[in-house]
């Protein structure tokens, strides 16, 4: 063969073609081609396989540079020797040439570019079938380290990109797994390469470059956050161009490509998030039923998105979040409501309070929309919600209580509801006295008043822990006594002696307001059952008067002195009339320590009483027939109507089994601590005092939650 | 008027002794006679407006100028009403000869008459698509084109739709895009450009590329390059080969819609419709070179009946039409509404279909202008016309076996006719007879040479018929040298059976060069016994009645002397009761009619 190939091409030639001078080697290659020429007219396709070994094995393959440069313009003056025949010598020509891209003088490197150039543009469409190696050889070449050859790649690029786009024999099949396999490479110009072929083959309107994004979209995003800004400006470039060919094709595989967005969409970089976000948008506006499998997953990448830092970000975010709530899916198409909560519940659970709010906003939505399906996942979620009302935020809480109230439309999921919330408030003290109050009020205005607190009272009746449930019932009488929503409650329970509504409140709630004496007294104050009051206060023992019952009775003194209890001042103004009312307030009176500041505003109070001029005018004229006619006129219309409407007795009696409870329960107590007695006693004077102090702090309390009720 | 009328066929018959005796002296008298009367001009331009909106062709009205004028007023006007009414059958005739072959192809491909729905005829829609198609299509043979219509007519199939969707363009359709998504896919008005080769630089493949020139020129010349067709202001280029992909920007930097790759065939197609010429490069363009059409546009459809041979699998096929192609030198028939392998049998049936009713629409034309009609029997002559037709379908092309049959049927019938006028007496109808007789005779006897051959080309059937008159002229000739009055007569029984067989005339071509009287009586009673042959339903009695009767006219003929005949002709217009006296004046119109004709034909 070599010998043969000698014998075609002259020496001098073959001397010309290792010469160091460029243009010496081109007029050698120029020589060849016309050789080469000869040989393809006169049919001897031998003699141009030898040609082609020569140049190949002694040049492209010598350990000498200018041999190898030789080489390789040899083998493209060969190829342009060829012309229209050199597709059939292709299988010798390209390998050597691919060759020498990996060759580690640049210069070399740079000739192989060129020769490559020379031979694509004879033989055009039939290289294609080289093409995976040719695009791997110019994805590593656009990354060389020498200018020069960067810049002969990217010239051979051009040419290597005009004959794939007009060539029918290129394989989109066959080339997206090599562009999916390099998308992942860091290298900028690689990036930047493939940038370039990914905008060129979508240009070409005969190529469906849409088709195959779902392969490598996600190696765009991931150039989205590259450090360099030309290539974030290309990634952009062909991202924006693809969303706007999705909104014009019909055929577009949304799901694969929502896997993508969702996961781009928590990315650290935010110019990648705005871009993910904005594509989720135009999904859910564009998706139709396609979309339907991936809501949850797109919700799950909006709410967080919500809350961004970045103001674009969450602008489109909400928007999207609208455009996916107005869509009215059906769970028969796929819609699966499960897989929502699923990630509502996760992102209630968010730092972000924006985005916690707008799971609450699902989960109404969700209730409200398909009910039977939402309640099928209610052991999942109720937790979760219930947590919610331990939320800092009050627009939380209040959202989440809107939630429960939905839920709690049955009956039986309110009693639910409502256990739990007792349930909870038993677990968590601080729960109580930081939210108890709100969520009472809330619950009240979206349940109901009466029948929240019926339900509590008939909970809270049978509460195991007394401790508890003495605690919880002042909570809710409190909240009873201050409360501007609660207004009606009060007003009913004004009404109990003379109306039958009134008077089933007033016996539904007694029932569990006997676990705490004070609650229960001013329960009956607010019925305007005083003699029954008075009956409750002179059945307390001596032990039931212990450091919470004074403090209880502190803060019932000032409350006496609020808005709620006008109505009961007022009535002092007829002690003959009111005589129950006025021994009630005695009664308190001499419970209460002379030196405590309770003591004395009561006193005060009741110095106000014009009961020493009724007596004057009595005693001046006809002291004891007067009296006694008031006397005994007041209490038979009193007796009566108490009587018939309500069996005080009865009522008496409960309390003070009730009491009993709680004083066998103390006195349990107290004998495991019968050594140190004598010390209890002392300690119980001690915390008095502290609790007095503590009274006397929370004087400013009422007017501000009066203020606020107002407001 | 009569008297006039009779005074101005004495002069004819005159002039016509005069012009056998001197060729010179007979153009002379041809001029003269083709001096119109006032009353007459009317009516021959009626005739010729008629002729004008029928084919177009100024040629042709003189023809009908020259016919109308050799007849009087009456005959003209009863010719007129005849001659509308005879182009409307035929035109009813060849449809339905046409709507048969389309049916029989049909079938051959095994394709259905009516789809699956039963709303839509593949029938009907071929057979409207082909005349479409063949009346927009007018070749251009004067430059060297092709006669053959199939080169201009495309048949492109689209697996979408209905079938009733189907329909022609007037231009050029063809499987192209732009080379860009987001160049406009949409022209109206398009000023079109075609460069043959490629636009690129130093990209030529037998030329080896040194990088170092290639890194700093490249850019600027294809910007010089686009720029130079941009100054002519295209909105459509098309080029044969490629395009560098930075040239590609430009042209859409520039809202310029590029389509690139395109095979020679097609290009040469586009040009010689849209009027662009091909030009080499761009150092050739010019703006006198773009083409036009009224709308360019590319068009996206989804197959989804199934394309041929992909087993039916959907397709997307993108299709670039232009449309409204200022030159009738091509067009595209879309057929839609199947999957791709039924289309492919309809766009054979189609085919076929263009290339026939394209000739069938020549022939027509033809047979309008040589003046031929159909018979007054339309009722009785599809009849007898049908039979035959069954049996040698097989051997011969449906749409001329029709024709075909109608002269052959035709002339029994005309004969049988004139026995009976004759029996009648009448001397007006015996001679509107002898007329239309003679009249129908000569186109039929050139449409009998044309469609006997064969031969679908009209240039072939020209040629052939002027031979056949120059040799009826030559064979004319000889006989005026014995006795005129007899030649003539022997002449005009010849050419009633001449009409029915090739073979016949052959030998009286062939017999006429002889100029023994006696061979020529022998030639004349043979004629009459092929002419019997095809006298199928006539009874044997009239045959022998009218045989009897042709006898006793040559009789009476020859054994007159000239001028008793001319003093017997003075005679006649004293008295009309002798019935020898009737039969002498038929004799001299008849002589009128073959000389006028004769004449026609010489000027054609």
């Amino acid at each position: 063969m070599a010998a043969d190939a000698l014998s075609i091409i002259p020496g001098a030639v073959l001397r010309n073609l290792s010469d160091k001078l460029y243009e010496k080697r081109k007029n050698a290659a120029l020589e060849i081609e016309g050789i080469v020429k000869q040989l393809a007219t006169s049919g001897e396709h031998d003699k141009i396989s030898a040609v082609i070994a020569l140049l190949t094995n002694d040049f492209t393959m010598s350990p000498q540079a200018n041999h190898r440069k030789g080489g390789l313009i040899g083998l493209a003056a060969v190829t342009v020797g060829l012309t229209s025949e050199a597709a059939q010598h292709l299988e010798q020509i390209v390998p050597p040439v691919l060759t020498s891209f990996l060759d580690q003088d640049s210069r070399v490197r740079y000739y192989a570019c060129e020769a490559l150039y020379n031979i694509a543009k004879v033989v055009r469409g039939d290289f294609i079938i080289y093409f995976n190696k040719i695009f791997d050889a110019l994805c590593k070449l656009s990354a060389d380290s020498d200018a020069n050859v960067q810049s002969a790649a990217h010239l051979l690029d051009r040419l290597v990109k005009d004959i794939v786009t007009e060539s029918d024999q290129f394989s989109i099949e066959e080339f997206i797994p090599l562009l999916r396999e390099r998308m992942n490479v860091l290298n900028p110009y690689v990036r930047q390469f493939l940038v370039g072929w990914i905008t060129v083959l979508d240009s070409v309107p005969d190529i469906d470059m849409l088709g195959f994004l779902p392969d490598f979209l996600d190696g765009l995003f991931n150039m989205l956050s590259d450090s360099s800004h030309e290539i974030r400006q290309q990634a952009d470039a062909a991202l924006s161009e693809f969303l706007q060919e999705i909104k014009n094709s019909p055929n577009v595989d949304y799901g694969r490509m929502a896997e993508i967005l969702v996961r781009r969409a928590g990315s650290s970089d935010e110019f990648t998030r705005l871009t993910s976000i904005t594509w989720i948008n135009e999904f859910v506006k564009l998706g139709g039923e396609q979309l339907v499998p991936y809501y949850a997953d797109i919700l799950g990448a909006i709410l967080p998105c919500i809350s961004d830092q970045e103001e674009k970000i969450r602008v489109v975010a909400r928007e999207t979040n609208e455009e996916l709530c107005a869509i009215k899916a059906d769970p028969t198409e796929g819609f699966d409501i499960g897989a929502i909560l699923s990630i509502a519940k996760r992102e209630l659970n968010s730092e972000h309070e924006a985005t916690r709010i707008e799971s609450l906003h699902w989960f109404s939505t969700l209730l409200v929309r398909y009910r039977a399906e939402f309640l099928a996942y209610l052991n999942d979620i109720f937790d979760p919600l219930l947590n919610a009302l331990s939320d800092p935020s009050d627009a939380v809480v209040l959202l989440v209580l809107e939630v429960h109230a939905r839920i709690a439309e049955e009956s039986h999921h309110f009693h639910h509801l409502v256990s739990y919330l007792i349930h909870t408030f038993h677990n968590n003290h601080v729960l109580l006295e930081k939210r108890g109050a709100l969520i009472v009020r809330r619950l009240c205005i979206l349940l109901g008043a009466e029948k929240v607190y019926r339900e509590f009272s008939t909970i809270l009746e049978t509460e195991g822990d007394l401790e508890f449930a003495s605690t919880m019932v002042q909570a809710l009488n409190l909240i009873l006594l201050t409360s501007t929503e609660l207004a009606e409650l009060r007003s009913l329970l004004k009404k109990t002696l003379v109306d039958s509504c009134g008077k089933d409140l007033f016996q539904s709630l007694y029932a569990s307001w006997c676990h705490s004496p004070m609650a229960t007294i001013s329960l009956c104050l607010l019925a305007q059952a005083y003699n029954h009051a008075i009956s409750v206060i002179q059945s307390l023992g001596e032990e039931d008067i212990n450091v919470k019952f004074l403090v209880q009775l502190d803060k019932l003194i000032r409350l006496l002195e609020t808005p709620v209890f006008a109505y009961l001042r007022l009535q002092l103004l007829e002690p003959g009339k009111h005589t129950w009312l006025l021994k009630t307030l005695y009664g308190l009176l001499m419970l209460l320590p002379q030196q405590s500041a309770a003591f004395k505003i009561l006193r005060t109070r009741l110095k106000t009483v014009p009961f020493s001029e009724n007596l004057k005018r009595t005693s001046s004229t006809n002291p004891y027939s007067q009296i006694l006619q008031v006397t005994e006129d007041g209490n038979r219309n009193h007796d009566t109507q108490s009587y018939n409407a309500i069996n005080f007795p009865s009522r008496l009696h409960q309390f003070e089994s009730m009491q009993q409870q709680h004083r066998v329960h103390l006195k349990n107590q107290l004998q495991s601590q019968k050594s140190a007695s004598a010390i209890v006693l002392s300690q119980e004077i001690q915390r008095y005092e502290e609790a007095h102090s503590s009274s006397t702090s929370e004087i400013g309390r009422p007017p501000s939650r009066t203020s606020r009720g107002i407001s | 008027m009569d008297n006039t009328e009779e005074c101005n066929t004495r002069s004819s018959s005159l002039y016509s002794m005069e012009m056998l005796e001197n060729e010179p002296v007979d153009f002379e008298n041809n001029s003269s006679l083709w001096l119109p009367p006032e009353p007459e001009d009317e009516e021959d331009d009626h005739d010729g407006a008629l002729c004008d909106e029928d084919d177009g062709e100024d040629a042709t009205g003189e023809w009908g100028y020259l016919r109308s004028n050799s007849f009087g007023s009456g005959h003209c006007r009863s010719r007129d009403k005849s001659a509308e009414e005879h182009k409307r059958a035929m035109k009813d005739i060849v449809d339905g000869h046409f709507r048969a072959l389309v049916a029989q192809l049909l079938q051959a491909e095994k394709v259905q008459l009516v789809d699956k729905s039963g709303k839509q005829s593949w029938l009907d829609i071929v057979t409207s698509l082909s005349w479409e198609a063949a009346s927009i299509l007018k070749p251009d043979t004067s430059k060297g084109g092709r006669m053959d219509p199939g080169g201009y007519v495309k048949v492109k199939c689209l697996a979408c739709g209905r079938p009733s969707d189907s329909f022609v363009v007037k231009g050029v359709v063809c499987k192209k895009n732009v080379a860009h998504r987001r160049m406009a896919s949409r022209k109206e008005k398009p000023r079109i450009l075609i460069l043959g080769g490629a636009l690129e630089y130093q990209r030529i493949s037998n030329l080896l590329s040194s990088f170092d020139t290639l890194l700093q020129q490249e850019t600027d010349y294809l910007k010089m390059a686009v720029a130079k067709i941009k100054a002519h202001q295209p909105s459509v280029v098309l080029v044969e080969k490629s395009v560098s992909r930075y040239a590609q920007d430009l042209f859409l930097e520039k809202n310029i819609s590029l389509v690139l790759n395109i095979k020679r065939p097609l290009l040469e197609r586009i040009s010689r419709c849209t009027g662009a010429h091909i030009v080499p490069s761009i150092d050739y363009v010019s703006s006198q070179k773009l083409g036009h059409c009224d709308l360019f546009h590319v068009e996206k459809y989804v197959e989804e009946h199934g394309t041929a041979g992909e087993g039916g699998k959907k397709m997307l096929k993108t299709l670039m039409f232009f449309e409204g192609c200022p030159k009738p030198l091509g067009c595209t028939i879309l057929l839609k509404g199947a999957n791709g392998d039924e289309l492919k049998k309809v766009k054979h049936v189609v085919q076929y279909g263009v290339f026939a009713a394209y000739h069938l629409a020549l022939e027509t034309s033809f047979l309008v202008d040589e003046g031929a009609t159909l018979p007054e029997l339309p009722l009785k002559s599809p009849i007898i016309v049908a039979l035959p037709d069954k049996p040698s379908s097989a051997d011969r092309s449906i749409s001329t076996i029709p024709i075909l049959q109608m002269p052959t049927a035709s002339s029994p019938n005309d004969s049988l006719q004139a026995f009976d006028v004759q029996t009648d007496g009448s001397t007006f109808n015996g001679f509107q007879t002898m007329d239309q007789t003679m009249v129908m005779c000569s186109p039929e006897y050139k449409s009998c040479k044309k469609l006997g051959a064969g031969s679908a080309q009209t240039e072939s059937a020209h040629f052939n018929g002027q031979d056949k008159n120059i040799a009826c002229l030559h064979g004319m000739v000889p006989w005026s040298s014995t006795d005129p009055l007899v030649q003539q007569s022997a002449s005009s029984l010849c050419h009633c059976p001449s009409c029915s067989r090739d073979v016949v005339n052959k030998k009286h071509f062939e017999e006429r060069q002889p100029e023994t009287s006696g061979h020529t009586l022998d030639n004349d009673f043979n004629a009459l016994s092929a002419h019997r042959t095809n006298l199928e339903s006539v009874e044997s009695g009239h045959l022998f009645a009218y045989n009897s009767e042709n006898g006793d006219k040559i009789r009476a003929k020859l054994s007159v002397p000239l001028n008793v005949q001319i003093s017997l002709d003075d005679d006649s217009s004293k008295d009309d009761s002798v019935i020898k006296k009737d039969e002498i004046p038929a004799s001299p119109a008849d002589n009128q009619s073959i000389l006028v004709s004769l004449s026609s034909r010489c000027v054609w």
